[in-house]
């Protein structure tokens, strides 16, 4: 090959050296033969190229060749009132790590898509975005089973996500139509599945709900548990004390847990809390503190309370330390109690989604096309999503009086006037 | 107050789905087999209703029947396991039931209604007891909220608990005695009912429990110890007929319309004394509606605080309906409404 060229090149720098003494026209360009060879050269070790690097990207990625599956070493939990934590190791299959990260990167899409419509006016009212918080739902949901049960505050649009609600139906509810999981009459916070019990406005109020799901759990006997999930800010409430106490009392099978994300609305943990060590709040309840943006420190953890949970031994509590990229809500930018530099290097040292794609990528359980088609298939869904609870018609008038009370019959609803009558049929 | 004027009845299932012919009483317990027997036997004598049972024995009963009827059904509340009730009210359940279904709470009513609440979420159906109504307050937002779930959840989330509890005056007191019938009352999917007598009392804590929404049930405690009659057939009624006057009262005040009526009929007015909407929800007063233009002069007692702006929207509002229904039939009708409250305004506590 080498031999070739040189030989083809000599030829040619003769035949230039000739062309050039016989000059040539300045107003056109015509590549001498020197340059026509350059290129014939250029296309031919460039074709061979491309021929022998598909040849190796067909022989390398072909799914025989891909890890089935890998150990990672996870971060060590903190514990509080425990021996034994969480294994310091986690395993990941390739199929869940796809899984893990279709989800996430679903839940990332389907924030910033709510973003984006709320800012069209599309979606309005209270839309509180959980982007960079993807692993706590993720991980959770990868330590229990859908038979147990789970409550959190508002930010749940994730959670609806991981708990068997589609993407159609969460876009449809914060846009208000009739299609959306809650029939456009619950939104943002208030959105159930099977045992999801939402989504709920008042800071605080559902972990004595979730309490209560447990005592359900524990009254009927079917080894089920609850997650009763709280935020930083929520920590403080008084009811939750309240909720500690009888759960730890009556031993009910309830795993108390608090995403911290290090602010409430817009004050800092510093200022809120005299002890910002969530995990041992509950003073005689055992507690572990994982790092929330790690989906396998996650699943782990809450594999361990759930096993706590399940022997008898009562409540435990988890404190996940995450964070936010978003404000706490649409109507807040989220800056002005943080730095963009404190969001931009969280969002390059401890993204989620990242570390889940580099471990992979790393340990060659995937390729970087599969997770990039895996992106394309997010976004359509995301965009299809979107296109349907943009288009989709509101609930009817007749819906606005409907399930005041369940199992009841028809009665008339005073309107906004005496003499307005609307009728509820249930 | 469920029966027409003319006499006839409504259809059992217009008001609050109460199904009362099933509520039959068939249930004597040994420890007042003695009083039962006399009781038997004075009314053998005069013929009339077989029963004198006191209100707390009503609901006594009425939770017992609930609670053998069905398994989800439990208890929850300060010191109604061991203690027998703070007021007696749930005497003997925890010996029958059980530490399962009978359950003593620490003092923290936010905690434990919203543990109630949570409970009904998942299937089962609890009574939540609290002390008094005024120590609601401290729970009022999962009492509310809990309300909401059924609407919000677009029928996917039923909430079917009972918050129980004995509210307005007491004797002697000044703290813990406040009526908030038209507090509750105002919230929409809440169902609120404060019954008078054994017969109500027990037929609507029985509705209530086998109802699938929340429910506010509101006793009270100086009615606790009296003894009303109780027919098999628990169905309320007008409890005094009268063509002058008529008394609209709900609670313990149902009681003082009636000495008030012994009262003037000295002096030749008769009145009569029905009890207030059972449910204090400004919805259904399609039940009592029916009877206002039938009315020819009202009186309200009632049951709130004087100038409690709450309680002169609701008595506003319901005068304004009846006025309004009236003013089709006849023109002097019109000039009906006096309105007296039993509380003055003092202070909050």
């Amino acid at each position: 090959m080498l031999t070739l060229v040189v030989n083809l090149a000599r030829e040619n720098w003769t035949i230039c050296r000739q062309e050039g003494r016989r000059g040539k026209p300045a107003d056109s360009w015509r590549p001498n033969s020197m340059q026509k060879m350059l290129t014939i050269i250029s296309n031919v070790l460039r074709g061979s190229a491309r021929r022998n690097a598909a040849s190796l990207v067909v022989a390398s990625r072909s799914y025989a060749d891909f890890t089935p599956e890998a150990t990672f070493d996870i971060k060590k939990v903190d514990l509080h009132r425990l021996e034994e934590g969480p294994p310091l190791t986690a395993t990941l299959t390739r199929e869940e790590g796809l899984k893990y990260y279709r989800t996430m990167q679903t839940i990332r899409r389907m924030e910033l898509k709510a973003d984006q419509l709320y800012k069209q006016k599309i979606i309005r009212g209270f839309c509180h975005l959980s982007d960079g918080q993807e692993a706590c739902a993720v991980g959770i949901e990868g330590g229990i089973t859908l038979s147990d049960h789970l409550i959190t505050a508002y930010r749940a649009h994730g959670y609806t996500l991981t708990r068997g609600g589609t993407v159609r139906e969460i876009m449809a509810e914060l846009t208000g139509r009739r299609g959306g999981i809650a029939k456009g009459k619950g939104g943002s916070m208030h959105m159930y599945t099977k045992n999801f019990y939402g989504g709920n406005g008042i800071v605080g109020a559902q972990v004595p709900l979730g309490a209560g799901v447990a005592l359900a759990c524990k009254y009927l006997g079917n080894d089920q548990l609850c997650v009763s999930l709280y935020g930083d800010g929520a920590a403080n409430q008084g009811q939750i004390f309240e909720t500690y106490n009888m759960s730890s009392l009556w031993k009910l099978p309830i795993i108390f847990i608090c995403e911290n994300n290090q602010y409430a609305m817009g004050t800092s943990v510093e200022r809120s809390a005299a002890s910002t060590e969530y995990y041992k709040r509950g003073d005689y309840i055992p507690g572990i503190r994982v790092d929330g943006m790690d989906v396998l420190c996650v699943r782990e953890a809450t594999k361990f309370a759930a096993d706590h949970c399940r022997s008898g031994k009562g409540p435990i509590l988890m404190e996940l330390q995450t964070y936010r990229y978003h404000g706490h809500s649409m109507s807040d930018p989220g800056v002005s109690y943080r730095t963009r530099e404190e969001i931009q290097e969280v969002r390059s040292k401890s993204d989620p989604i990242s570390m889940l794609k580099d471990r992979m990528l790393i340990n060659n359980m995937a390729s970087i096309e599969e997770l990039k088609e895996i992106d394309i298939a997010v976004r359509k869904e995301i965009e299809d999503a979107a296109q349907f609870a943009t288009t989709d018609p509101e609930p009817p008038l007749d819906d606005l009086c409907s399930h005041i009370f369940a199992n009841d019959q028809p009665f008339e609803v005073r309107g906004a006037t005496p003499w307005t009558k609307l009728t509820s049929t249930s | 107050m469920l029966h027409r004027r003319d006499g006839s009845r409504f259809p059992p299932d217009v008001t609050l789905g109460i199904q009362a012919k099933e509520f039959n009483l068939g249930f004597i317990r040994p420890d007042n087999l003695v009083s039962h027997g006399l009781r038997v036997f004075r009314c053998l004598l005069s013929s009339v209703s077989l029963f004198q049972v006191n209100v707390q024995d009503a609901l006594n009963q009425a939770m017992d029947e609930e609670l053998e009827r069905d398994e989800r059904v439990f208890l929850l509340g300060e010191e109604v396991a061991q203690y027998d009730g703070a007021y007696k009210v749930s005497r003997g359940l925890w010996k029958k039931y059980g530490d399962k279904r009978i359950i003593d709470t620490p003092v923290t009513e936010m905690g434990f209604a919203g543990i109630a609440v949570g409970a009904a979420f998942a299937g089962l159906r609890p009574i939540c007891e609290f002390m008094t109504w005024n120590f609601s307050m401290q729970a009022i937002d999962q009492v509310i909220n809990s309300a909401k779930t059924y609407y919000m959840s677009a029928g996917g989330q039923p909430v079917p608990i009972v918050f129980r509890g004995p509210n307005g005056s007491s004797a002697g007191k000044l703290t813990n005695i406040y009526c908030f019938a038209a507090w509750y009352g105002h919230c929409p999917g809440l169902k609120v009912v404060s019954p008078w007598n054994s017969e109500d009392a027990r037929g609507l804590l029985k509705a209530a429990i086998r109802d699938d929404n929340p429910v506010v049930f509101k006793a009270n405690e100086l009615m606790y110890g009296v003894p009303f009659d109780l027919s098999e057939e628990v169905m309320p009624k007008v409890e005094r007929q009268g063509a002058h006057i008529t008394l609209v009262s709900h609670s313990r005040c149902v009681g003082f319309c009636l000495d008030a009526a012994a009262v003037l009929a000295k002096e030749g007015v008769e009145c009569e004394v029905s009890i207030f909407t059972l449910s204090a929800r400004v919805c259904e007063l399609a039940t009592f509606q029916l009877q206002v233009k039938q009315w020819r002069r009202r009186g309200w007692l009632l049951f709130l605080w004087a100038t409690n702006k709450l309680c002169y929207f609701l008595i506003f509002f319901l005068h304004f309906i009846c006025t309004y229904i009236s003013v089709s039939v006849s023109y002097d009708q019109k000039e009906l409404l006096d309105i007296r409250t039993a509380t003055t305004h003092l202070k909050l506590g």
